[in-house]
């Protein structure tokens, strides 16, 4: 074997190595997210409040909310989470499709909140966060947002001008492997007829072609020497 | 008369002479400058190249209404269809912000399927934003995909329009070798190993894989470096200097950018007829002649359109429209001093910090989307010993061989010249942005328009260790660049889709 094919070889099996280690790792992942930005605290629930967000699309399988979350340096307090999407008929009452109970004790910050998974995607659902404790808590969003973002928020039934921002998790956390048929199923959305027809095997069949092409300009290039 | 039609006969004949005898193995490496430039263009979402808002709305005005489009002082939209996909596929809501992914619902992808079957206006407002001012060369091409598109719809014609960009990309990295072969004509092993480090370039394939001029003007960039070069190898006559005017008048209506090159274009062509002596200086002279008119031509019948769709910012030479902000010659020779060099004593500090790192190494390495998807620190930390190496062994082979360097001096010096008039060129852009209160300018991809010297130092460094090892360090070299470029894609995917 020629230096060259060696270091093409080697190189490109190094390639696939570091690939599937990046590959195998873990971490928390996203369903979605209502992309409402989370540099303040914009609203704050009180005791026994209640924050409710309207026209939320919450993704199936979404199995925890993500939220920035501020307890002012107080004992956090407990948290009761509901998730419902309107009612088919006038008049019904809207159904419940998630809900979750976050006992005391969290850490302020970014907090992942685990809620019973949803079993299907909902659109214009309403998330609501309840503060069961004694201290208020202070949520990350955007103040005067005026429904920047199609978000209607609601505080105990008055109407409040902010958007607080809301990421839909997935269970656990899957490894990149695990989120292979995930991701290549959103590089397919958003993106038109064409595009989206071949939004993740268009670059795939492209790369694989690449290593082809490059491979064969080389050794063309070897053998002529 | 016969003369005046037998001379495109001619060119025509001495380009299909030309493509005939060009390698092999140049094609493969534009096919892989097209397929990496496409894939980019599966990859990243809709409107997340920068400005790729404004470039489609110039081919939307261009192909609705057949007129250029103009600055409008006051944000009013860019056509009902336009905006009804920008807010549908959250155009402003993810640059900027890395937490912020793609749409990945299915709710919001019928709302997109919904809003385009409603068939809104692309008959718009004539603004096309940040690319109002440009040249009409890239967009005139971009029609054509806009009006053969079959659906109609923006994001189907904006798919059609990227890949016309990647096709510009396969002609880069063609003129990126073709230029090799002029400068190394003795070292056939390095062409295709520069060319692919080019193809394979993630930054030049993710902005050639969106709907963007700069495309178009690599391609003419790419393409004046080869013809200088083979105007130094072969001489200066009537072809060289018509194809050398050609591609600089051609590239001014793509964009002005390469107007920096223009000194350097100046002073080959002095060497051209400095090298031709008493024997061919009529020849050469005509070549000069040739090339100077040809290159204006353009450009004065674009000054009209450009004085017509200009912004009037009311803003006089030298005047700023930010309070308190000094300006001044000086302070503009500082700048775009401190831009790309350590500042001088006695110099201002106008950057925080260097520039030379942060924004065109960092950025050239990899910084994607609106300048807000970029790998952790570490990576550039290991980057920068490599890229250093490649340099370190460039001019390694460059004074192995100076006594073959010095007598091609001079084509050393239009070369340099090339990227110092780029430089001065971003950077006076640069001053502009700076003192119309614009905010930011300086972008990694401007440097793009020197990827010929990229490449050069890429094949440089190749050629250094000699035939046999020389092939295997090309080899190594194409084998990073492709993981270069596989994980800058990773990166990008993670950040849109996960």
């Amino acid at each position: 074997m020629t230096p060259l094919r060696a270091v093409l070889a080697g190189g490109l099996v190094a390639l696939l190595c570091v690939l599937a280690v990046i590959l195998s790792g873990h971490r928390l992942q996203i369903a979605s997210t209502d992309r409402v930005p989370n540099g303040q605290f914009a609203s704050i629930i009180d005791h026994d409040q209640r924050l409710c967000q309207q026209g939320e699309i919450v993704p199936a399988e979404t199995a925890a909310l993500r939220m920035t979350i501020g307890d002012y340096n107080k004992p956090s307090p407990p948290l009761r989470i509901g998730i419902t999407e309107p009612a088919s008929s006038p008049g019904a009452h809207s159904l419940k499709i998630s809900s979750g109970l976050i006992a005391a004790g969290w850490r302020q910050g970014v907090v992942v909140l685990p809620i019973s998974p949803v079993r299907h995607e909902v659109a214009n659902a309403t998330v609501c966060l309840k503060n069961l404790g004694a201290d208020p808590v202070a949520i990350g969003g955007l103040s005067d947002a005026g429904g920047d973002y199609g978000l209607y928020d609601v505080e105990d039934g008055a109407s409040d001008p902010v958007e607080v921002r809301i990421d839909f998790m997935l269970k656990g956390r899957p490894s990149w492997f695990a989120m292979l048929a995930t991701i290549a199923n959103r590089m397919t959305l958003a993106k038109g007829g064409y595009a989206g027809a071949i939004g993740w095997a268009g670059p795939l069949l492209a790369m694989l072609a690449i290593v082809a092409l490059l491979v064969r300009a080389l050794l063309t290039e070897e053998r002529r020497q | 008369m016969k003369s005046a039609f037998a001379l495109p006969g001619r060119g025509f004949a001495a380009l299909r002479r030309g493509a005939r005898a060009v390698p092999r193995a140049a094609y493969l490496c534009a096919l892989v400058g097209v397929l990496n430039a496409f894939a980019w263009s599966l990859i990243t979402p809709p409107f997340e190249v920068p400005d790729e808002n404004a470039h489609y709305a110039y081919v939307q005005q261009l192909a609705e209404r057949g007129s250029l489009p103009h600055y409008l002082a006051t944000y009013v939209g860019l056509s009902p269809a336009e905006d009804a996909m920008l807010a549908d596929t959250k155009a402003f809501q993810i640059p900027g912000r890395p937490s912020n992914p793609a749409p990945m619902t299915q709710t919001e992808q019928r709302k997109i399927e919904a809003d385009e079957a409603l068939r809104l206006s692309a008959r718009g407002s004539g603004d096309a934003l940040s690319a109002s001012a440009n040249p009409p060369l890239y967009y005139l091409l971009e029609v054509v995909p806009y009006v053969l598109s079959p659906a109609g719809t923006v994001l189907d014609r904006l798919a059609l329009m990227r890949a016309l960009s990647a096709i510009f990309a396969g002609f880069t990295v063609l003129f990126v070798f073709l230029f090799l072969r002029e400068l190394l004509p003795g070292t056939r092993w390095v062409w295709p190993v520069g060319a692919l480090a080019v193809a394979l370039q993630p930054l030049f394939a993710f902005i050639s894989g969106g709907v963007n001029n700069d495309a178009l003007l690599y391609t003419f960039a790419a393409a004046l470096f080869f013809t200088l070069a083979r105007m130094f190898r072969r001489g200066l006559n009537e072809w060289t200097g018509l194809a050398i005017g050609a591609v600089l008048g051609l590239g001014l209506l793509v964009k002005f950018t390469i107007l920096g090159f223009a000194p350097a274009v100046a002073l080959a062509l002095l060497c051209g007829i400095w090298r031709a002596g008493a024997m061919g200086r009529r020849a050469s002279l005509r070549g000069a002649a040739f090339a100077s008119a040809i290159a204006a031509i353009p450009a004065l019948l674009y000054v009209e359109l450009v004085a017509r769709t200009l912004p009037a910012s009311g803003v006089g030479p030298g005047r700023s429209a930010v309070p308190g902000l000094a300006t001044g010659l000086h302070i503009e020779l500082e700048r775009t001093w401190e831009l790309f060099l350590p500042t001088l004593p006695g110099m201002k500090n106008w950057f925080p910090r260097s520039e030379l790192w942060h924004e065109w190494f960092l950025g050239l390495i990899g910084r994607f989307g609106w300048l807000d998807t970029s790998f952790p620190y570490w990576v550039y930390l290991v980057a920068a010993p490599i890229a250093i190496a490649l340099i370190l062994a460039a001019l390694a082979a460059l004074v192995r061989e100076r006594h073959r360097v010095w007598h091609r001096a001079d084509e050393l010096l239009v070369y340099v010249a090339m990227i110092g008039g780029l430089c001065v060129e971003i950077g006076v852009e640069s001053y502009e942005t700076l003192i119309q209160g614009s905010g930011i300018f300086e972008q990694p991809r401007y440097l793009l328009s020197g990827l010929c010297i990229y490449a050069a130092i890429v094949a440089l460094a190749t050629r250094l260790p000699g035939r046999r090892w020389g092939m295997a360090v090309g080899a190594l070299i194409v084998v990073l660049a492709l993981a270069h470029d596989v994980f800058s894609q990773v990166l990008v995917i993670a950040r849109y889709y996960a």
